[in-house]
C-alpha cells in the first residue's frame, strides 16, 4: 500500500501540508500492524482422540503420527508436546500482548458424543525411569469449545484473546491440551489441530 | 535502527520529508513476510508416473501421501487460513510459498497451495482422511536441477478454508527427493 499520503511544503515557504487528519490517519494505519494476529506457527499442535477414550485433558503433540496423551496418567514421556512462550520476544510497550489459539476438528462417521475444549497448559514435570513426563497441568488460556460435534465435521474456531504479563510463562513448559467431557462413542476418531497466534494491542 | 526516526522538540519541527520517512518505515511491519505455519516436508521416492503427494509437518511417513488415501489423515497436513486473521484496514493480504527440495536427480517438481475440497469419512474406528485437492491456489516450480531454495510469487490471500502443501513430481523410477516448504503471508 501507498503512505496514507505523501507530504510535500506547501506554497509558501515552510508552510507545511500536515493536518491533524493525517495524523490520525497515520496511527489508524500503523497500529494495524499491532492488532493483527501474527502465527506463530512454530507452535502447532495436533492429536487424535480415539474411540473409548475416557474423559480427561490429553496433550496435543507436534509429532506426526500423534497419539494424543492423557495427563496425569500419560505413558509416552515428553517429547514433542510442549513448547516455551517468551514474552519478552513480543513486547511492544505500553501495549498488551495476547494470545490465542486456532483450532480445527475432524470427525469420522461416527459422533464422538463428547464436547472438547482446547487450551493452553502450564505443564508441571516429573521424572521416572530416566524420561520426562507431564505429572499435571494448569490452565492458562480456555477454548476454543467444538460442542458435541456430529458425525463427518470439518469445522474450525478460534479462542478469544488471552493476555499475558508479568513475566509469568517465561521458563515454564506449556502445552496444548485437549478436554474431552466424556467417554468418546465406540468407532468414532477425533483429529484435533491447533495452533498459536499473538498480537498486541 | 534506533526506536525513534527523529525526536522532537520546539526547534525541531515537523518535516514532511520526516512524514514521509515515517511512513515508509512502518510500512514494512505489514509488508515483511511472516510465517504462517510450521514447514511441511516429504521425502519423496518417485515412481516414474505423476503423483501429487502431499507434505507433513515432520518427514516421518510423508512418503507418498495422495489425496484420496485412507491414511491421508488431516493431523500434520491440513491448516486453516482465514483472512480475517490478517485483514489490515484496505490492505490486501497476500500469501506465497517458500520451498527447499534436494533431489539425487532432476524431476519434475511442483510444490502448490491446494485447498481440501472434500473429505473421506473413514471406515468405522479410522480418522476421516483427505479425499480429493480443489483448485492450486499458488506453487513454485522446480526449472530443472531439483536443487535449493525457491520463494513463489505472492498472491491475493485465498477464502477461508482448510488448505494443505502438496508436490506434484515425475522422474525416473527411485529417484528421491526431499521436501521443505512452508506458507507466509503479508499485508500490502
Amino acid at each position: 500500500m501507498a503512505r496514507v499520503k505523501s507530504f510535500v511544503y506547501g506554497p509558501g515557504s515552510g508552510t507545511s501540508t500536515l493536518l491533524p487528519a493525517d495524523l490520525n490517519s497515520i496511527e489508524d494505519a500503523y497500529e494495524l500492524g499491532f492488532s493483527t494476529w501474527k502465527d506463530i506457527g512454530v507452535v502447532e499442535r495436533h492429536g487424535i482422540i480415539g474411540p473409548g477414550s475416557v474423559a480427561g485433558t490429553y496433550l496435543l503433540s507436534g509429532a506426526s503420527p500423534a497419539p494424543a496423551l492423557i495427563v496425569p496418567t500419560n505413558t509416552q514421556p515428553l517429547i514433542t508436546q510442549d513448547f516455551e512462550f517468551d514474552e519478552d520476544a513480543f513486547l511492544a510497550a505500553p501495549r498488551a500482548t495476547f494470545i490465542r489459539l486456532r483450532c480445527s476438528l475432524f470427525t469420522n462417521g461416527t459422533a464422538p458424543g463428547a464436547n472438547f475444549t482446547v487450551s493452553v497448559y502450564n505443564a508441571s514435570l516429573n521424572t521416572n525411569g530416566g524420561f520426562v513426563y507431564v505429572s499435571s497441568v494448569g490452565l492458562i488460556a480456555t477454548g476454543p469449545v467444538f460442542t458435541a460435534p456430529a458425525l463427518n465435521t470439518q469445522t474450525q474456531a478460534v479462542s478469544a484473546g488471552v493476555q499475558i504479563s508479568g513475566g509469568a510463562f517465561i521458563g515454564v513448559p506449556l502445552v496444548i491440551g485437549v478436554l474431552v467431557s466424556g467417554t468418546t462413542a465406540a468407532n468414532s476418531q477425533v483429529q484435533i489441530i491447533s495452533r498459536l497466534q499473538m498480537r498486541q494491542v | 535502527m534506533a526506536d525513534l526516526l527523529q525526536i522532537f522538540g520546539n526547534a525541531s519541527p515537523l518535516s514532511p520529508a520526516f512524514m514521509n520517512a515515517f511512513q515508509d518505515d512502518y510500512e514494512q511491519a505489514f509488508t515483511s513476510w511472516r510465517d504462517m505455519i510450521t514447514a511441511r516436508q516429504a521425502t519423496i521416492n518417485t515412481t516414474g508416473v505423476t503423483l501429487t503427494n502431499m507434505l507433513l509437518n515432520t518427514g516421518a511417513g510423508a512418503d507418498r501421501i495422495l489425496a484420496g488415501a485412507t491414511t491421508a489423515v488431516m493431523y500434520g497436513r491440513v491448516f486453516y487460513i482465514d483472512p480475517a486473521d490478517y485483514t489490515a484496514g484496505s490492505r490486501t493480504t497476500q500469501v506465497r510459498i517458500v520451498a527447499e527440495a534436494y533431489g539425487t536427480e532432476s524431476i519434475g517438481l511442483t510444490i502448490s497451495l491446494f485447498p481440501v475440497a472434500t473429505y473421506g469419512p473413514g471406515a468405522a474406528g479410522q480418522p476421516s482422511f483427505i479425499n480429493t485437492l480443489g483448485t492450486v491456489v499458488t506453487s513454485v516450480t522446480y526449472p530443472g536441477a531439483t536443487s535449493g531454495l525457491l520463494v513463489g510469487p505472492a498472491v491475493t490471500c485465498p477464502a477461508a478454508g482448510h488448505y494443505v502443501l502438496a508436490a506434484t513430481n515425475s522422474g525416473s523410477n527411485n529417484s528421491r527427493c526431499a521436501i521443505n516448504a512452508r506458507v507466509q503471508v503479508r499485508e500490502v
